[in-house]
């Protein structure tokens, strides 16, 4: 679930710029930009893109410590720390800490510090997000594929409001990044709901399967939700390793049969003749 | 205690990009014994460490042998969209970064191009086109030059013995050749053929479409270096490309679009394929254009 | 007696004579002899210490970059692969065409060809970027590329040659045995090793017939293809002006010609050096004039085949080519190889007075300088009119003007190439005495 979640780059960037009192030290001032997402079908992550602009470039700052809280910056809210990578990016897998913590409650608020280091003052950023469902829906009727999602708030009493005009897309996972097949721009109906027709004509793996993701993003109110499903719907992908081919371009062991007869043949035929002339030159030095 | 923790921050912190970026910044007055770089450390600051504490950046690319095989189930495609190319150059430049090539022998090219002279010229980026019938991988004589089965075309420069032939089949002038003894520098990764890094005096090299990047399910630098999304970049077995921002379907792109490759009467049957410079996000303009749209 | 053709009326002479004219040579070095060894050797070295300045810095010595991605290294090559033909032009050809005369040119014209070819193979590996992994090529030598085409064919006509100049020297190299007295001791050593214990008796005889005539009949496949399977380097590629399926017999015809010059010019020395003045005589000059109007006529005929095509059509990047061929930077050259190189010998060594050795050599000398700048013309300017148009790029990488350190390998070549004739000359007859005696019995008995 984590590849599948590199694949996604669509980041919610409510990301603030903390203004830091620097002195001359300070070259630099660090910028977070936070956001929430939502795995329907597994976990949800809290993700931080820290960079400081230097000489007019922005540069991720990499390897740095970035603590995660809950509600408020306390011990006991505390959900763990993330080391940011070579893009600058630190990825929290929300712990059971959290779900212990944010049990009856469905407005979530979380925290993030990159701590006091020398030079910097507490950096910190924070997002406040709605509990949200999103559902998908995968169905056949008249040999038309429908894929169906639909997007529901929660409350506290765990009653699902449909969401309306939510931009819920409909995407089918791909490689470098999901491809939409649902209309850009299209909008939750009144049942929160968005419905698209899956392309017949489109490969899946080798079996056909696809993997069909509904994702909101970009989100004020639920931060990024998604959820995404497998289902053999696609074309079986055709695979043809032409590497494995006898041909001119080949590696040497898969040189063309023709080839092979014609320059051996050739090459024991001229060296058969060197040979036989070179035992005639024995021959002359065995005469008395 | 406070100086140690600082040192093990160091060791992590002073990855290769960085170094890279900072050092650019920081000129070059010193001269000490040991060999330094300067890097920016977790706490915002420049500076200057020996050389041997740095970690390196995690290798993505895979041996010489391993790196024949080719990424299983793919075939690397790219299209290229001439109607949004202005020469920003930024496809150069981040290319010239990460495979560490001098500015003199350019992987990528932008190409200024007129069809006819009634018709507005146009730029024309241009890689290696990765061709399904390759003219220098059928010519290589000791098979340094290899075909994979995701169809990327790679170099291994621990088995060129320089003899050019390659550069003299390919008819798009792709290759580029190491003239001259290239600056020493300590590698961060072991050389593979799928980053060109580093470079060995008297062989070929070339665009590699960076499968280390696509390893690791990322785009090739230039794709996500272009500030219009001129290039796009994909898999034909998924038929899917992607510029970095907008996805699309690989077949249907073309046939919308008209795309086409590049003299397709030379039967070499290219993996970069054009969309034509019609209905175009910018007039041509001969000086170098900054930034996107 | 009067039944000796001009061109073998030394025959006249008791066989003594022949014999010691035409070994008397070897155990005297003369001065200039040492001088001009000495001249070549340095030469050599001037070579030597650019190669050793490629191997240091790499190609960038040379003035090759990215588009001129091949130089004055590969064109020479060619030029020596081209000239090592004569060998078997005339041991083989002339020979199956009864056209005795051929067996007075015969070592000579062998001699050349192993010089120019191992050379040639030493240039090819000058060439090389990695000189160092050149075992590679046997290591992991993939059959389907044109350059391993060419190195087995390289190193089938290599031994080839040896072959057919050493199987008919075995007679001679016996003779040096019994008669040269006056020469170190490794001469002797080297004459009584290589003459293989041989004493001259009917069966070794009969050998040494039945394997000249095998030989003579094999090298001329193997001389056609070597010189063919080098014009496919070129036309296997996408290039304008290799892109030609008359590339091979355009090549060979050329390097026909060429060989007949080389050579030419070769007899002239030898016959001045040696004193052989009666041996190589005026009328051999007048036959290889002859032959290399015919040649040249050859040569002209695929030279219209190569050019009228692509100049009639006029095709983009061929066009392109081609008009710079014909008008452009490289016209003059261009024209001047032609002229002097092509047309020029075929006008004029139509005169008998022009097939006098003087005047013949004067020409051969032409002929070879055209068709090494021909060669040039062959691979640069194709290599600088690829498909795509040559832009950013530093001026340098547009143009080609070989550098010192590219001219002092390819000088140094040619004294390699001057070195090996030399000292063979100066170690065996040049001549095949055996081969004479042979005729002379032969005219003996006729008579």
């Amino acid at each position: 679930m984590i590849a599948y979640f590199r694949i996604f780059t669509l980041v919610i960037f409510i990301g603030m710029l903390i203004p830091v009192h620097y002195n001359a030290q300070d070259k630099l001032r660090p910028r977070l930009s936070f956001s929430y997402l939502k795995d329907g079908n597994a976990e949800r992550y809290l993700k931080v893109k820290a960079i400081a602009r230097i000489d007019r470039k922005s540069t991720p700052i990499t390897r740095v410590p970035l603590k995660f809280y809950f509600i408020e910056i306390s011990e006991e809210n505390f959900l763990g720390t993330a080391e940011t990578d070579m893009d600058g990016v630190a990825q929290l897998l929300l712990p059971d800490k959290f779900y212990d913590l944010s049990k009856g409650k469905t407005e979530f608020k979380f925290i993030t510090v990159l701590e006091d280091q020398d030079n910097y003052r507490d950096v910190d950023s924070d997002i406040t997000v709605y509990e949200s469902a999103l559902e998908l829906d995968l169905t056949e009727e008249d040999g038309e594929k429908i894929v169906k999602a639909r997007l529901f708030r929660i409350d506290s009493s765990s009653a699902k409001t449909p969401v309306e005009d939510a931009e819920v897309k409909i995407l089918v996972a791909r490689p470098f990044g999901p491809l939409p097949i649902s209309e850009a721009g299209e909008v939750t109906d009144e049942n929160g709901a968005l419905s698209t027709v899956f392309p017949d004509d489109l490969p899946g793996d080798e079996t056909g399967k696809v993997n069909i993701i509904a994702s909101l993003e970009d989100s004020d109110e639920f931060g990024s939700v998604r959820t995404n499903q497998d289902i053999i719907w696609g074309l079986e992908a055709e695979f043809d390793d032409k590497t494995l081919k006898r041909s001119l371009w080949a590696a040497g062991a898969n040189a063309p049969l023709g080839l092979l007869f014609f320059v051996n043949s050739l090459i024991i035929a001229t060296w058969g003749i060197i040979f036989y002339i070179i035992y005639q030159i024995f021959l002359i030095s065995k005469h008395k | 205690m406070e100086k140690n923790q600082r040192r093990t921050f160091l060791k992590y912190s002073l990855a290769a990009s960085m170094a890279t970026l900072t050092c650019g910044a920081c000129g070059s007055g010193d001269q000490s014994e040991e060999e330094t770089v300067k890097v920016l450390t977790t706490d915002g600051q420049l500076v200057e460490v020996p050389k041997s504490n740095v970690k390196s950046a995690p290798c993505h690319g895979v041996s010489p042998s391993e790196s024949r095989k080719g990424i299983p189930g793919k075939k690397f495609v790219m299209v290229v969209d001439l109607s949004r190319c202005r020469n920003a150059r930024k496809c150069i430049e981040s290319c010239e970064k990460y495979h560490e090539i001098p500015p003199d022998r350019p992987f990528i090219k932008v190409l200024k191009m007129q069809d006819n002279n009634e018709s507005s010229p146009y730029w024309m980026p241009k890689k290696c086109f990765q061709c399904d019938n390759p003219p220098c991988v059928k010519v290589c004589p000791v098979g340094a030059t290899y075909k994979r089965s995701d169809g990327i075309v790679l170099i291994d420069n621990i088995r060129c013995i320089g003899c050019r032939f390659c550069m003299s089949a390919c008819p798009y002038s792709a290759r580029v050749f190491n003239w001259g003894q290239p600056p020493e520098k300590d590698p961060e990764c072991a050389y593979s053929p799928e980053t060109s890094i580093p470079t060995k005096v008297g062989t070929v090299e070339k665009c590699d479409f960076c499968p280390d990047m696509l390893r690791q399910d990322k785009l090739p630098h230039c794709i996500t270096a272009c500030p219009n999304g001129a290039i796009y970049f994909g898999d034909k077995v998924a038929d899917v490309i992607s510029n970095g921002s907008e996805v699309l379907r690989f077949r249907e792109t073309l046939k919308v679009k008209a795309g086409y490759r590049y003299l397709e009467e030379l039967g070499t049957e290219p993996n970069v394929y054009y969309l034509p410079p019609v209905n175009r996000l910018f007039p041509f303009d001969e000086t170098p254009q900054e930034g996107g749209i | 007696m009067r039944s000796y053709q001009p061109d073998f009326y030394f025959l006249s002479k008791p066989m003594e004579k022949i014999e010691s004219d035409l070994l008397q040579h070897i155990p005297h070095w003369r001065k200039r002899d040492k001088v001009w060894v000495a001249f070549l050797t340095v030469v050599i070295f001037i070579g030597i210490y650019a190669y050793y300045r490629q191997l240091r810095y790499g190609l960038v010595v040379t003035a090759m970059r990215d588009f001129t991605s091949w130089g004055i290294y590969i064109s020479n090559f060619v030029f020596f692969v081209a000239i090592s033909l004569v060998g078997s032009l005339v041991s083989s050809i002339l020979r199956l065409s009864k056209a005795k005369w051929s067996i007075i040119l015969s070592r000579i014209s062998e001699i050349i060809a192993l010089a120019s070819i191992i050379c040639a193979s030493i240039i090819i590996i000058v060439d090389m970027g990695r000189p160092d992994r050149f075992l590679n090529v046997f290591i992991y030598g993939r059959i389907q590329s044109p350059i391993i085409w060419d190195v087995i064919i390289i190193a089938t006509y290599f031994v080839i040659s040896y072959l057919l100049l050493y199987i008919s020297l075995i007679p001679d190299l016996a003779l040096c045995r019994d008669k040269l007295h006056n020469v170190p001791k490794w001469q002797k050593a080297m004459y009584r090793i290589l003459a293989v214990n041989w004493k001259g008796n009917a069966q070794q005889y009969k050998i040494i017939h039945r394997v000249t005539a095998i030989l003579s009949l094999s090298v001329i496949p193997v001389a056609f293809a070597i010189h063919t399977v080098t014009s496919w380097l070129f036309s296997t590629t996408w290039r304008p002006g290799w892109d030609s399926t008359n590339l091979g017999p355009y090549f060979v015809s050329g390097a026909l010609m060429a060989g007949a010059a080389v050579l030419i010019v070769g007899m002239y020395f030898i016959r001045n050096s040696l004193d052989l003045k009666e041996y190589i005589s005026e009328k051999l000059f007048d036959n290889m004039g002859k032959l290399l109007v015919l040649l040249s006529l050859v040569y002209l005929y695929f030279n219209i085949n190569e050019y009228l095509g692509p100049s009639f059509k006029m095709v983009g990047v061929e066009g392109e080519h081609i008009t710079e061929l014909f008008y452009g930077s490289y016209a003059w050259l261009y024209w001047l190889v032609q002229i002097f190189g092509l047309i020029l010998p075929i006008v004029v060594l139509v005169f008998a007075k022009m097939r006098k050795p003087f005047p013949l050599l004067i020409v051969s000398v032409l002929v070879i300088i055209g068709a090494w700048l021909k060669r040039f013309l062959i691979v640069i300017p194709s290599l600088q009119h690829p498909y795509l148009p040559i832009q950013d790029v530093d001026d340098s990488y547009r143009h080609y003007y070989p550098t010192w350190e590219e001219w002092a390998i390819t000088f140094a070549s040619f004294a390699g190439v001057l070195l090996i004739i030399t000292l063979l000359i100066r170690l065996i007859p040049v001549i095949p005495i055996w081969e004479l005696k042979e005729e002379k019995e032969q005219k003996n008995i006729e008579s």
